[in-house]
């Protein structure tokens, strides 16, 4: 009996004592969620901290790292609670949204850029019934939302959490009677970037009728019953998720903005370490 | 079945460590603090050996408080204290950390509870020989009650195998973080099975040893 309790001690005593060694190299934190982590590697990829195996895409998790020339050793935990490590961490990859809350905004060292598979694929889109893509009123809205002004206001108004795709010179097609469009978003910052578009939009005879939703489900139900003309607030793959569980019919009209995940400095205030 | 251990071996053999090391090393903690608590909640009680209801009524409290906080906002709650004792609020040694101080006062209450289960007659007895109070807790309290105390030692252990799963928030990785993130959030299933198979085989290991400490230490079984 004692001697068991003796062997159960010295076990973890020696659990303990492994448990001291660990990595030498960097620690760099990601996200522990599939989505976040595998954009975390490859905005570390593209930094060339690390390079993950050919083709894994956002599929990536800590286990697809091919080479690892600067000996990282990559902790991945609750998205949350990265800022409130970062003392404990080299550098930690954060979504601007986390970042931001914990008033380290401006201590970002890179983003994802809008050529980013990321970007691309997270990207918020414009979305209406398929079918009616080429309306005048739709093609007028998402030539107002691509045009370098209102890319320009979103690059100035939120700090890097919210990223123009960029300017796309795109005609405003001539609209001789007035029409109202309704169009559902999310509160921040997509009802936020609508606002802005309203009195431009307004000089070419549109009228804009904003609709907020809290929830997620409601904007696509009404574009699809025809309530809603478009709406505002989700990405390609959640559009496509949703196509194929409710049987919509909804599509993509273009990429506005994305919210990019920046790298942020802990003990290692810069990126000199990478060759 | 061997492209399956080639690719996770190395994962699921790191994580079965951390979670062993993050069970192990808390309970050792967590009793090195919660049980000198448990005999305190016990002896401090009316018709205890040292009553002191005030304190007793207060103490009580304090623990009844912290074992009300979520294990997760616990975690977080004191990172910076966890800095002081490990010296960084991330990874398996780090999490030892809340992982000790959620456990300490549930191991109080195990405590109290096999202690409550002896018998009066037998600390009148020890006391009438002219035993003080020190040598009744060390010579007939904790002696006597040693199979409650083994049985809820392995409570409190499977309780804070339970609790590792949570800690991969603070990167501390181990078997539950792994069926979380890679079973559940990627939907490789595969992994899974596998992670919550050697995690019932954990839990069966252990109950499986302290049910024969706990038998063999019982006098009713002599």
């Amino acid at each position: 009996m004692k001697k068991v309790l003796t062997l159960v001690l010295a076990l973890a005593l020696l659990l303990a004592l492994a448990g001291c060694g660990g990595g030498t190299g960097y620690k760099i934190g990601i996200p522990a969620d599939a989505t976040n982590g595998a954009r975390a590697l490859l905005l570390l990829e593209a930094q060339g901290i690390l390079t993950m195996k050919e083709g894994v895409g956002l599929a990536a998790t800590e286990q697809d790292i091919a080479e690892n020339p600067y000996n990282v050793e990559i902790v991945a935990m609750e998205a949350a609670n990265l800022p409130a490590s970062l003392p404990d961490l080299d550098l930690a990859v954060i979504n601007g949204n986390y970042a931001s809350g914990a008033g380290i905004g401006d201590s970002v060292l890179v983003t994802e850029d809008a050529e980013s598979v990321a970007a691309q694929t997270y990207g918020n889109i414009l979305a209406v019934k398929e079918g009616r893509e080429n309306e005048p009123a739709i093609q007028a809205l998402l030539a107002v939302l691509m045009s370098k002004d209102v890319q320009d206001w979103i690059a100035a108004n939120y700090n890097g959490i919210v990223m123009p795709m960029g300017a796309q010179d795109l005609t405003i097609p001539p609209i001789s009677s007035p029409v109202t469009i309704k169009v559902g978003a999310s509160p921040s910052p997509h009802a936020e970037i609508l606002e802005y578009v309203k009195p431009i939009l307004g000089q070419h005879n549109v009228t804009l009728d904003i609709v907020e939703f809290d929830d997620y489900v409601m904007p696509n139900t009404g574009v699809e019953d025809g309530s809603l003309d478009a709406n505002y607030f989700q990405h390609q793959p959640y559009l496509d998720d949703f196509n194929a569980e409710q049987g919509t019919h909804i599509a993509s009209v273009g990429v506005v903005h994305y919210e990019p995940m920046g790298l942020y400095p802990g003990k290692t205030d810069s990126l000199d370490f990478v060759k | 079945m061997a492209e399956f251990f080639a690719k996770y071996a190395v994962l699921l053999g790191e994580g079965i460590l951390e979670t062993l090391y993050m069970t192990l090393v808390p309970t050792l903690f967590a009793y090195l603090l919660g049980l000198p608590m448990g005999v305190l909640l016990t002896v401090t009680k009316a018709g205890g050996i040292r009553p002191a209801p005030r304190f007793n009524a207060l103490f009580g409290w304090v623990v009844n408080i912290l074992r009300s906080l979520p294990f997760m906002i616990l975690m977080i709650f004191i990172i910076p204290f966890t800095r002081l004792i490990a010296g960084t609020s991330i990874g398996a040694t780090a999490a030892c950390v809340p992982l000790t101080i959620a456990a300490a006062p549930f191991v109080a209450r195990m405590v109290e509870q096999s202690l409550e289960e002896i018998d009066a007659g037998v600390i009148e007895a020890a006391r009438c020989m002219g035993a003080a109070d020190l040598q009744i807790v060390t010579r007939v309290l904790l002696v006597e009650s040693v199979p409650s105390l083994l049985r809820g030692l392995s409570i409190s252990t499977i309780t804070l195998l339970g609790y590792t799963a949570i800690t991969g928030a603070v990167g501390a990785g181990g078997l539950g973080n792994i069926a979380f993130r890679f079973g559940y959030q990627r939907y490789q299933d595969d992994v899974m099975y596998v992670t919550v198979a050697l995690l019932i085989l954990l839990v069966c290991v252990i109950q499986a040893i302290f049910n024969r400490l706990a038998s063999r230490a019982d006098k009713r079984n002599r």
